[in-house]
């Protein structure tokens, strides 16, 4: 198991470099030229020249390149639009970032396994329409909608949950609920089909023919065996919230690193955007290893050597 | 004596979308304490419904036990509350089945498994119930018990599985063991192995037995008495030498027929004309007139009766109604 862990920590550095190259060649075939955006509209010519050797960028892309890659090691990377290390730029957002997917996770797994296990256990039930026309709407409504509906209720309305900003707890609720939601609806479809589909097994029979109770039936024989093909779905949905959470961080004002993004996209600050894309994809590498070492921990039948 | 298990027009449908599969169709025996009765028939003919039904675990819905009643020691499991019925299961009445593959848990421990079962009943604690559980293993010749309760079932062979599964079905001594065609899914070399283990353990332990199985040659060395089951309904049921010897009901005379001996030849092997009908729709009267030599005119209209026509032989057909 170790070995298998270091394997694919090793393997991670080819998948960076992939990411640097392509979020890199992205950049700087687009449209658009930093200097000029940073120089803003009065700016005489020189002045945009002198910017541009300022930050390198008239010197040829390969020589960008591994100043990129230089500037990433000793920390030199300047962010162009704030003017200081990059570092200093992404880290505090990186950790907004899995402050509100961590508890977006808690929310959708807590939210997604119970409606899923309570659909598949009484299926065709109220209970079971009404958690799967949840799980629909949760899939299918619009962040933005939702945000602003529930921002309407909680702050507005009933002024119990602040409508965006970040401090306390409090701060976390309502952006972590709206992360969540789609992810539930994912994750409680998922252990529906895995759930009943196990129910169906012949050892869920063999269990019930032991005459243990419904409850150590349901959790310990089904429950374990239906897990692991959601823990797929999960590990996915959290990469998924840690790059693609600008919406809702937009909707409550949450400085995450999506929004980080998508504004320096905008303001071509090139040193930032590729650094972040190479963490976010760092951190979505990591999850798939820990989503494959939880596997191994739910069924014996894996083994990694 | 009155029998440890008397099953009596036990009829049990299943209500699906193409219609009411009459799985079981009002069926009746009695197994006596100590007793090896084998239930024969085709695949589809109900076997393995009439050992759930007992067990009282048909799926449901699309299933229900819609008459009949399952007496065990005199009292009538259908009348039981699920709670009740969970304490007779697994203690009073236990059951191995056939494909060990995917009668245990893969994420289980074997041992476990085996250790679950007497948790569930005497709530002794897990890992008192785990050294007990190494015992069973011994006692159904698993090797090195000690290490073969901490395996996972991909770790273990189909026979080593389906004797774990018969650990666990007698680890609280049973008075009834249903076997569902334990043997089935096993390689033949294995096959005989698990037999004269449940065999030896049966007379050990003095329980009595259901062993289902299509196949005639496991029921004439296991069995006591016979009871031959066609499209939901038992045709002739008997004592085994008596039934194998002479055999009444068309339907029995086809499957003897049908067994290769070796001292024939194989090409001239008889077999029943036609299948078994559909559950859903099945015929009128004898449910097997449509493929019987000997149907006769009632046959199409009246279910036949049980007749005992010999001691300890009977046979539900017009043929023997004199
Ligand atoms: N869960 C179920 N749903 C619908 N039909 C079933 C179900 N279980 C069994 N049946 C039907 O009951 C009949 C008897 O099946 P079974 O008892 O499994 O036969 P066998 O004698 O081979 O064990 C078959 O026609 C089968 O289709
Ligand atoms: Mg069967």
């Amino acid at each position: 198991m170790i070995k298998f862990i270091i394997r694919r920590l090793i393997l991670l550095i080819p998948v960076l470099v992939g990411v640097s190259i392509i979020a890199f060649l992205m950049l700087h075939l687009a449209p658009g030229d930093p200097a000029e955006l940073l120089a803003g509209l009065e700016a005489s010519a020189e002045d945009v020249a002198a910017l541009r050797v300022r930050f390198g960028l008239d010197k040829p892309l390969f020589i960008q390149y591994f100043m990129f890659l230089k500037g990433l090691f000793d920390g030199s990377l300047i962010s162009l639009k704030y003017e200081m290390p990059a570092a200093s730029v992404i880290i505090p957002r990186i950790f907004n970032t899995l402050k509100l997917a961590c508890a977006s996770i808690v929310v959708a797994v807590a939210v997604g396994t119970v409606a899923g296990i309570l659909s598949a256990v009484r299926r065709h039930s109220i209970v079971d329409y009404l958690s799967t026309t949840m799980a629909l709407l949760g899939v299918s409504m619009p962040v933005f909608w939702w945000g602003l509906v529930l921002i309407m209720i909680f702050s507005v309305y009933l002024m119990w949950l602040p409508s965006g900003g970040m401090g306390g707890l409090r701060y976390l609720v309502l952006p972590a609920i709206v992360l969540g939601t789609s992810s539930a609806g994912v994750i409680a479809r998922m252990t529906r089909s895995s759930m009943m589909e196990i129910l169906r097994q012949d050892y869920i029979t063999t269990a019930k023919s032991k005459g243990l109770p419904s409850r150590i039936v349901i959790y310990r024989h089904a429950l374990r065996n239906a897990l692991i093909p959601t823990v797929t779905v999960v590990g996915l949905e959290f990469g998924y919230m840690l790059a693609g959470a600008v919406l809702t961080e937009t909707v409550f004002s949450w400085p995450g690193v999506g929004r980080l993004i998508v504004d320096s996209i905008m303001a071509r600050d090139y040193p930032v955007v590729q650094a972040s894309l190479l963490l976010v994809a760092g951190l979505f590498v990591l999850v798939n290893l820990g989503v494959d070492v939880l596997y191994a921990f739910l069924d014996p039948r894996i083994r990694y050597d | 004596m009155e029998p440890l298990l008397e099953v009596k027009d036990l009829a049990t449908y299943f209500y699906t979308d193409e219609g009411i599969i009459k799985a079981l169709d009002g069926i009746s025996f009695s197994i006596n304490e100590g007793e090896i009765l084998g239930l024969v028939g085709e695949t589809g003919c109900g076997k393995s419904v009439t050992a759930t039904s007992i067990m009282g675990l048909i799926p449901s819905p699309p299933g229900k036990i819609v008459r009949g009643s399952i007496l065990f020691k005199g009292k009538d499991l259908l009348s039981l509350s699920e709670q009740q019925m969970r304490r007779i299961r697994g203690k009073d009445i236990a059951m191995i089945f056939q494909d060990p593959a995917s009668s245990l848990n893969p994420v289980l421990r074997v041992g476990f498994q085996v250790a679950e079962a007497i948790w569930a009943h005497l709530k002794t604690p897990i890992r008192e119930a785990m050294l007990k559980a190494v015992e069973l293993f011994g006692l159904v010749n698993i090797p090195d018990p000690h290490t073969a309760v901490n395996r996972y079932p991909h770790q273990l062979s189909g026979g080593m599985k389906q004797r774990v599964m018969i650990a666990m079905a007698l680890s609280l001594n049973p008075k009834l063991l249903i076997a569902d065609e334990p043997t089935t899914a096993l390689d033949v070399s294995i096959q005989a192995q698990i037999l004269s283990l449940i065999k030896i353990l049966q007379r050990d332990y003095g329980s009595s037995v259901l062993l289902i199985s299509h196949d005639l040659g496991v029921i004439s060395t296991m069995a006591h008495r016979v009871a031959v089951m066609y499209s939901g309904l038992i045709v002739e049921q008997g004592r085994v030498e008596g039934l194998f010897q002479s055999p009444l009901h068309p339907y029995t005379q086809g499957l003897l027929a049908a067994i290769p001996r070796v001292d024939e030849d194989i090409s001239e092997l008889a077999v029943i004309e036609g299948t078994l009908p559909n559950p859903i729709n099945p015929p009128a009267g004898c449910r097997f007139h449509p493929r019987c030599p000997w149907a006769m005119e009632i046959c199409k209209s009246k279910r036949p009766a049980f007749k005992a026509v010999k001691p300890y032989h009977e046979v539900a057909c017009y043929a023997y109604a004199d």
